[in-house]
């Protein structure tokens, strides 16, 4: 018989975090998700519970990116090789813009742009821990490719900011709407794919599409 | 110095004032005595780049500032939790020096150049409501007619750069376009406008129409018409234009737009946005010059392929596109849809709407002259997009 391990009071806080992020993770799904009282509103988080974790609404929602960033770079933790690396881009593409996480990006991008979060030095962390270290990790990740001889025949971060542009595209920031026709969006994905792998001078590339059945 | 009329060195015309009558922010010991809904007033205008001049007399200071549009947009709201009048100042006016307790409504009332004898802001609204070139604002229409008018503005600027040269080259013709949009979604009132309308969209969804009606949606068609031209002289492989040019302008925002938008630096020098444009163009070009048909079309390119008459490739490309876009019974739609058909056509080749309804007269007629030709007889057809005279 194994014995419970009980959790010491540092991990109790970091599990107590924890659960405050994953509710105000899933609330940002919500179409009424569009402000910072909002979300925590209709995740019921008490007001004492969220500044006994965090420091202030804003270090929360820095969290929060964090996770997402985390999920969406899922598909890049394993180093590419000639033949994973388009399926890994594809993987990754669909991840960013699938309609989870483009309503939880639109509101999360709405509530930032708006100044909700407040000082300068909170929307500095908020674009450091999101959109800034996924541009970093999949330049890595491009990087890696290129140094094993299938990677971009460009500058790497440049690659991952163009590609990173294209699949905000997928969803617009100045709508309220749920995300869109997601069957269509995944048709067309491969091929923006292919056709953004081309745009880099991918090199392998064509080695690779001569191999796949069309 | 040489002075006007007024004793001015300048003859500065008179503006036009969104005069806001609000309810308080923070509750005062005197609110109790004043109108439920108007409690303070304050003035604010839009200038003629994007910016909005804010005059709201405190009771330590008398605050004059320029503010962003979404700034301007959150003191309109507060307007339109009281009343808002749109009021003309008079210049020279006949306000008073000698007029003593300068409260907001005084000073409001003084800069308008008038001389009402009222100590409150409820007092000052009925007084001015009473003039008969005053009008009362709905906040909300106002806010989407501004957007749009707004867009439309940026629209204009960012277009503007379009390369007139007839051998200009798509790369060259993309970087200019490229460039114009960049400067002015990165721009400071452009950059207000993206925020105004983010963070509003939420009470209003119209104002994302407005919006993309502007800038968004008109840099997107006018890249899809040079597209479409490149496909025409056979330097691009894509199907779909339209999505083409939609992915290209997201491609033109990159980090540089997110980073403004958040407040994290500055606008962008035209340097960098021309380096930043350039490198998008050229992954954009070298991806759509080696592509292949997407799945998506792939039925429909075969479709089309299996005709070698131009004019009934184009005539079965068109009906077939026609009939993704408008219905059938949308006479409207089919009549606007045929309009920028054509207009592409005559904006691909450089002629004149007379000769391009005489080229495209003389290709059907070869097309049924071919039609008539037996199978095997070798002939050259004649092809939209590869005009002699204008190398189109």
């Amino acid at each position: 018989m194994s014995a419970v391990a009980t959790p010491t009071p540092g991990q109790s806080r970091e599990l107590c975090r924890g659960e405050l992020i994953r509710k105000v993770a899933d609330v940002l799904h919500s179409r009424h998700a569009d402000t910072l009282d909002a979300i925590v509103r209709i995740a019921a988080i008490p007001r004492h519970d969220l500044e006994a974790m965090f420091e202030h609404d804003g270090a929360l929602f820095v969290a929060v990116v964090e996770v997402i960033a985390d999920r969406m770079l899922a598909p890049l933790a394993e180093r590419p090789t000639g033949a994973s690396f388009q399926p890994q881009l594809v993987a990754f593409a669909r991840q960013a813009t699938d309609g989870f996480s483009g309503l939880q990006l639109r509101n999360l991008y709405r509530i930032a742009v708006g100044n909700e979060f407040g000082g300068h030095a909170t929307r500095a962390e908020f674009y450091r821990r999101g959109p800034a270290r996924v541009r970093d990790e999949l330049a890595r990740f491009m990087s890696f490719a290129q140094s094993q001889g299938f990677g971009p025949g460009m500058d790497c971060r440049r690659a991952s900011v163009h590609f990173l542009s294209l699949l905000r595209t997928y969803w617009e920031l100045a709508d309220v709407s749920a995300a869109g026709d997601h069957a269509h969006i995944h048709d067309d994905l491969d091929w923006m794919v292919a056709v953004f792998l081309s745009g880099i001078e991918t090199r392998g590339h064509d080695a690779y599409f001569e191999r796949q059945p069309r | 110095m040489a002075i006007d009329a007024n004793g001015s060195p300048v003859t500065v015309d008179a503006a036009t004032w969104l005069v806001c009558f609000v309810p308080g922010l923070h509750r005062q010991w005197w609110h109790p005595f004043a109108d439920s809904r108007h409690k303070h007033v304050f003035a604010l205008r839009p200038l003629d780049d994007g910016t909005w001049l804010l005059m709201e007399p405190w009771w330590t200071r008398m605050m004059v500032t320029v503010l962003t549009l979404d700034q301007a947009i959150k003191f309109l709201r507060w307007g339109g939790m009281g009343d808002v009048l749109k009021v003309r100042e008079r210049i020279p006016g006949r306000g008073s020096q000698m007029r003593g307790w300068a409260n907001c409504s005084v000073l409001v009332s003084y800069m308008l150049g008038r001389s009402y004898w009222t100590w409150t802001p409820n007092g000052l609204y009925r007084r001015l409501l009473d003039e008969p070139d005053v009008e009362p604002v709905i906040v909300s229409q106002f806010v989407r007619r501004h957007v749009q008018a707004e867009s439309q503005r940026h629209s204009r600027n960012a277009l503007a750069s379009l390369p007139k040269r007839r051998d200009a080259t798509l790369r060259d013709t993309l970087l200019e376009l490229g460039t114009g949009v960049v400067a002015t979604m990165t721009s400071r009132s452009g950059i207000g406008l993206h925020r105004t309308v983010v963070s509003e969209v939420v009470r209003d969804q119209n104002l994302a129409d407005a919006y993309r009606s502007g800038t968004a949606d008109q840099a997107i068609e006018k890249i899809r018409k040079v597209l479409v031209a490149a496909k025409w002289r056979g330097e691009i492989g894509i199907d779909d234009c339209a999505l083409a040019a939609r992915r290209f302008v997201g491609m033109l925002k990159g980090h540089l737009h997110l980073e403004v938008a958040l407040g994290l630096r500055e606008p962008p020098s035209h340097g960098e946005i021309r380096d930043h444009v350039a490198c998008a163009v050229d992954v954009f070009l070298r991806g759509v010059q080696a592509s292949t048909p997407s799945p998506a079309h792939a039925t429909r390119r075969q479709a089309a392929e299996a005709v070698d008459l131009p004019a009934q490739g184009l005539i079965r490309e068109i009906g077939e596109s026609m009939r993704e876009i408008v219905r059938g019974d949308d006479w409207d739609a089919v009549a606007g849809w045929a309009q920028a058909i054509w207009s592409d056509y005559v904006g691909c080749t450089g002629l004149s709407w007379e000769q391009a309804s005489g080229r495209i007269r003389r290709v059907w007629e070869s097309g049924d002259d071919a039609r008539a030709t037996p199978a095997g007889d070798a002939r050259e057809p004649a092809r939209f997009g590869s005009c002699r005279e204008t190398r189109c």
